[in-house]
């Protein structure tokens, strides 16, 4: 089976030949292809003939465009600040209100940030036509203005200023919509969103239920294509009370540390899971360690179909040796399915 | 919280854990009208502050909970120093604060390494020093070291504090610890760093020269009090003079 194929399964709640899995191997690519992140992050092409080595190395079930969420933040105006192994990060945010809300938003055809990220996911997506899916990536419009602003500015006006806030959400919902609209013409055949402004470790759980919640199901659900609602740096399962009718929602990526039993008897058995082992540790945990969480995700939900293995939280760094990712993929490959469980 | 003002204290502790700013500052404001700076100070918000920390080191508040509590006690801060509630209770406000500026030998100077312009955690760092009675030099984003040591020098702090939110940034805190030890000021003069890379990446305190870090911004006064006493030792062991307004490095 394709990955398109197996994914389709999971998506309707069938299981395929082996369980699916993929890895955030984003930035790995630039590893493998002997990209500078400098350039790897500007420029399509190099991006393109990254990602064709990481579905050479482990040939995941889906591939990702970039996870590189702060170019959207430079595209309003934020400085980044670049590093020689790592995504590039937001080194200088705008700090201005009135310069986010004053300032002609960026449009995903021009501006060249943005017109990066939408072509890489063309070209991924081309490549990978008819073989697997491409999942694009977007920052969550509730986080946009943390990353664009700086996060004490933000919440600031969220605690303080709950008009002006809701005028800066206005505009970062209509980006959003913007870039979703050019990743699902360029071929994404889904988002994820990695989600940090709307977890109750960052704001309180009546503040996201009363203004966060129905903020991300106007956004959601006008997205224009499926969303993958990404549990960013925090626990997700205990939360997904709040999220799990979201319009829009796909799937939910959970991290390590969650229960992914207690997120599947939250959600019901209609939606997609996905999880496994944190991605960012995997240069730093021995490969046992690392098998060891992977296996155990795996066997938990061995009785799952609509569940994919994946890696949680961040990227996969630079420094993680190709064979730790091998071993993590010849674990999916070769898991139990309980069929008929 | 066991005090005579227990249910105000309770009541400010379910506005903050509702992160209800604009609520918790006024209920200060009416304390501080009505009871003075002293009791403001150490009768209301060192408890609930106390608590809020308790929670938060268990992850069980969020960081806008967090953010909001300090926020309410800079503001209250603020109005004290400003002279708001002069008169009331024991004191009148403006002679607490006075009182407590020239009491205090406990200075701290805190910035943003060089480069990084991520202010969360040093805004929350400051309200919970000055809550537990440190006067704090704000140097505020992308200090360079030698600004750090001045103002250390001039203010006679004995402890500066470093935030960095990335790796690269807080691999310059490197040259603030070059910068202490090319004046001569090792030992006397300690450096606290903090930040989302060190909560990450713990090893990393020792590396760029810290002499020590806390979790949390609630966490800080504990640590900043720890390395001032230090540094005090190492200077009276170096049989060196006070000097500066708080017997800081001098």
């Amino acid at each position: 089976m394709t990955g398109l194929e197996r994914i389709g399964a999971a998506l309707q709640g069938q299981f395929a030949d082996s369980r699916a899995f993929t890895m955030t191997l984003s930035l790995y690519g630039a590893r493998l292809s002997g990209a500078a992140p400098k350039d790897y992050y500007r420029g399509s092409a190099l991006y393109r003939r990254g990602q064709a080595e990481v579905a050479a190395l482990v040939d995941p079930d889906i591939l990702f465009g970039p996870f590189v969420m702060p170019l959207e933040a430079e595209a309003w105006g934020a400085t980044l600040a670049w590093t020689e192994r790592a995504p590039p990060n937001v080194g200088k945010p705008l700090r201005s209100t009135s310069a986010f809300l004053d300032r002609e938003a960026p449009r995903p055809d021009s501006d060249p940030r943005l017109a990066y990220l939408v072509e890489s996911v063309r070209l991924v997506a081309a490549d990978n036509a008819g073989i697997r899916p491409v999942a694009a990536v977007a920052t969550c419009p509730s986080d946009l203005p943390a990353m664009a602003l700086g996060i004490d500015a933000w919440l600031e006006l969220l605690l303080f200023d709950p008009e002006l806030a809701a005028r800066v959400l206005e505009r970062s919902g209509e980006h959003f919509r913007a870039l979703c609209a050019a990743y699902a013409a360029a071929g994404a055949a889904f988002v994820a969103v990695p989600v940090m402004f709307a977890n109750p470790r960052i704001l309180p759980e009546a503040l996201v239920r009363e203004r966060i919640v129905p903020y991300l199901a106007r956004e959601f659900g006008a997205a224009g294509l499926p969303v993958v609602f990404h549990h960013g740096a925090n626990p997700l399962a205990e939360y997904l009370p709040l999220f799990a009718d979201l319009p829009g929602v796909a799937g939910f990526a959970l991290a390590e540390r969650d229960d992914s039993g207690a997120a599947r008897a939250a959600l019901g058995p209609g939606t997609l899971l996905l999880g496994g082992v944190e991605g960012p540790t995997l240069a730093r945990r021995p490969l046992a360690r690392v098998l060891e969480v992977a296996r155990s995700a795996l066997r938990n939900r061995a009785a799952d179909p609509r569940f994919v293995f994946a890696t949680a939280s961040a990227d996969v760094p630079w420094d993680t040796e190709p064979a730790t990712l091998e071993a993590l993929a010849a674990a999916a490959r070769g898991a139990e399915l309980a069929r008929g469980a | 919280m066991e005090s005579d003002f227990q249910a105000i204290q309770e009541e400010l502790y379910a506005r903050m854990l509702a992160a209800r700013p604009k609520e918790a500052g006024a209920l200060v404001a009416e304390f501080l009208a009505k009871h003075g700076a002293e009791a403001t100070l150490s009768g209301l918000l060192a408890p609930v502050l106390a608590s809020i920390g308790e929670r938060w080191s268990h992850d069980r508040i969020s960081l806008a909970v967090a953010y909001v509590a300090g926020r309410v006690a800079e503001d209250a801060i603020e109005a004290i120093m400003s002279g708001v509630g002069a008169g009331a209770g024991i004191g009148g406000a403006t002679g607490v604060a006075a009182g407590r500026e020239a009491a205090v030998s406990k200075v701290a100077v805190i910035g943003n390494a060089k480069d990084d312009y991520h202010g969360l955690g040093r805004r929350m760092l400051s309200a919970f020093l000055r809550v537990a009675g440190w006067k704090v030099v704000d140097l505020g984003y992308d200090v360079l070291p030698a600004e750090f040591v001045d103002a250390a020098l001039a203010e006679g702090a004995r402890v500066i504090g470093v935030s960095a939110m990335m790796l690269t940034n807080a691999e310059n805190i490197r040259r603030v610890r070059e910068e202490i030890e090319r004046r001569g000021l090792a030992g006397r003069l300690k450096l606290a760093v903090g930040g989302a890379v060190f909560v990450m990446r713990p090893e990393l305190v020792a590396e760029v020269g810290g002499d020590g870090t806390a979790t949390t911004a609630m966490g800080a006064p504990e640590l900043f009090e720890r390395l001032a006493a230090e540094a005090a030792e190492a200077e009276a062991a170096a049989g060196s003079g006070g000097g500066g307004s708080g017997g800081g490095a001098t």
